[in-house]
């Protein structure tokens, strides 16, 4: 329930002490995938910047998706390590970076339950 | 690994369709389309090529459902449309529209809205703050009430455009205004454009006319003289400008005669319409060609009805053929579809505007057949009487002195959707098209 979380400190300087913050996207979007190119469309609300267009790579469409209010900065990591088959500091640096910008256009926010874990 | 920072950032809708487009361009997909929900409105204009009654039971009874326009735009996402347009008659004459749109919204599609806004009240326009759409296009008929009502044909249209432009205004909605450029209004478009100026939205004309699509060519009794859609151009120095650069173009790339095809356009390659019964078309104004999706699906209806409808062969050399100004005219297998019941016979008309442009604004004309206009033709003597009227009338301003906002369609804003000509009045795709759409088309490449 939207109203169960609240907003945290940005997740995106490091996964350290954060590996187990979660995130959540913002706003309501829909992913088109078009002549291989997935695409978010703002679908409601004024949410992030409606005059732009966000484009994601095949690494950040696999973010994008693994990002849904439940999955760690760490199982994201993860995920991305396996998915990718790439060294962890690796996929932790470039994860960072990506949910940096997101944060950057109000497409997700870091969340915590308010009443549980 | 591919570092994802470089694609987290937005990019600017203009490079993202550059990039898309071109993509597309090797993957024929139907990214853009058109879909006419309904071609009943509340305005009876003069002009227009397909309104029918607000009360036409038998139009009203042929209209797609509800369910069948989410069935259509299931599909329509599932073939991969981006860009998608909703236009009619009026959108709104619609009473479920609204469920219509919301639906195509929580699909992904990236919706322009076509109005003549005497519809919207501040319950819609609430409704489309909240479900934004992409872009909206309103139709302003004249600047005054006499001139608007007289176009349209009844009483208290004008006040009810002006409270639907307000209030999409008020909520900060992506708005433009256009007009069509006609007999009844010429004298007011200068003041229309001022009218969106003082709005702070864009503004754009267009002078080209159609027959009606039930084939009767009443609107022809209102479209301007060769010489009045050439007056507007010769008055504003960026059309003249963007004509030029058009026709330099054109006789630098074309190689006349190059392609065997009836179409150039983005039709059947990466735009369809579907029409109000849910006829596919290669566009709004083409319907000799139609598929029934009610009896089969898109896919089929683009795969194979469309791809071969885009794919026919001319079935002989016109003037139009080799024409090294073809940029400046608009001409297209619709237009000699609607005036002449034969999409490869060239329409006097724009040949008449095409050359009225190119010996005003001196652009030459290399020699493309047996052509009436060209030096030596039957009616080479009514094009200079054309210039000469020209030239009498140099001294009049129709189109007002207030600096202008750009009137090439694409520079508003660069949003746009549709097949990319003026015959759903959108340009992101390559279909070269009427009059100030053309001039679109190369604002577009710039």
């Amino acid at each position: 329930m939207i109203n169960d979380i609240e907003r945290v400190p940005s997740a995106a300087a490091s996964v350290g002490d954060r590996s187990a913050i979660r995130l959540a996207k913002k706003g309501e979007f829909v992913t088109r995938n078009i002549v291989g190119e997935t695409i978010l469309v703002p679908v409601r609300g004024r949410v992030g910047d409606l005059d732009a267009i966000y484009n994601l790579s095949e690494v950040a469409s696999f973010i994008w998706a693994q990002i849904d209010g439940r999955a760690t900065l760490r199982q994201i990591v993860q995920g991305v390590c396996a998915e990718f088959e790439v060294a962890p500091e690796t996929a932790e640096a470039d994860t960072l970076q990506f949910i940096a910008e997101l944060e950057r256009a109000g497409l997700a926010e870091p969340v915590c339950e308010a009443s549980s874990a | 690994m591919e570092a994802p920072t470089e694609i987290a950032r937005p990019l600017r809708y203009a490079d993202f369709s550059a990039a898309l487009n071109n993509k597309l361009a090797a993957n024929r997909t139907p990214s853009s389309v058109t879909v006419e929900v309904t071609r009943r409105c509340p305005l009876e204009c003069v002009h227009c090529y397909n309104n029918l009654p607000m009360g036409d039971v038998e139009a009203r009874r042929g209209e797609l459902t509800f369910d069948e326009h989410c069935r259509l735009l299931d599909e329509l996402a599932d073939a991969g449309c981006l860009w998608l347009l909703y236009t009619g008659g009026e959108i709104f004459a619609r009473h479920d529209f609204l469920d219509i749109y919301t639906y195509a919204k929580k699909k992904g599609f990236l919706i322009t809205l076509f109005t003549n806004g005497t519809l919207i009240t501040p319950r819609i326009a609430d409704y489309l703050a909240e479900w934004r759409p992409f872009a909206i296009e309103i139709t302003l008929y004249g600047a005054t009430e006499e001139t608007y009502e007289s176009l349209t044909g009844i009483p208290g249209s004008y006040r009810r455009c002006l409270r639907g432009i307000r209030l999409l205004r008020e909520r900060g909605l992506p708005l433009a205004l256009k007009t069509v450029a006609i007999s009844v209004n010429k004298h007011e478009i200068g003041a229309m454009q001022a009218l969106a100026e003082e709005l702070g939205v864009h503004f754009k004309f267009d002078a080209m006319m159609t027959p009606r699509i039930d084939c009767s060519q009443s609107p022809l009794a209102v479209r301007l003289q060769p010489w009045e859609i050439v007056k507007m151009d010769l008055e504003d120095p960026a059309r003249v400008a963007g004509w030029k650069q058009l026709a330099e173009r054109c006789a630098r790339n074309s190689e006349p005669g190059r392609s065997d095809q009836v179409y150039h356009c983005g039709g059947g390659v990466s735009s369809l319409a579907v029409d109000p019964e849910g006829k596919m078309s290669i566009c709004v104004l083409s319907h000799q060609d139609t598929y029934d999706w009610r009896q089969g699906s898109l896919g089929e209806g683009w795969k194979h009805f469309l791809h071969d409808v885009r794919k026919r062969k001319v079935t002989r050399i016109t003037k139009c053929t080799g024409c090294r100004i073809k940029d400046l005219c608009g001409m297209c297998p619709a237009n000699g579809e609607l005036e002449n019941a034969d999409p490869e016979a060239p329409v006097d008309f724009l040949c008449h505007v095409a050359h009225l442009r190119a010996k005003t604004m001196g652009i030459a004309v290399p020699a493309h057949g047996e052509c009436e206009y060209c030096e030596g033709g039957a009616a080479y003597s009514a094009l200079l009487d054309s210039a000469a009227t020209l030239e009498h009338r140099h001294g009049e301003r129709w189109m007002g002195q207030a600096p202008r906002a750009k009137v090439i369609p694409i520079a508003a804003g660069d949003r746009s959707a549709g097949g990319g000509c003026g015959s759903c009045g959108s340009e992101h795709g390559s279909c070269a098209s009427l009059g100030s759409s053309t001039l679109a088309r190369l604002e577009n490449a710039r």
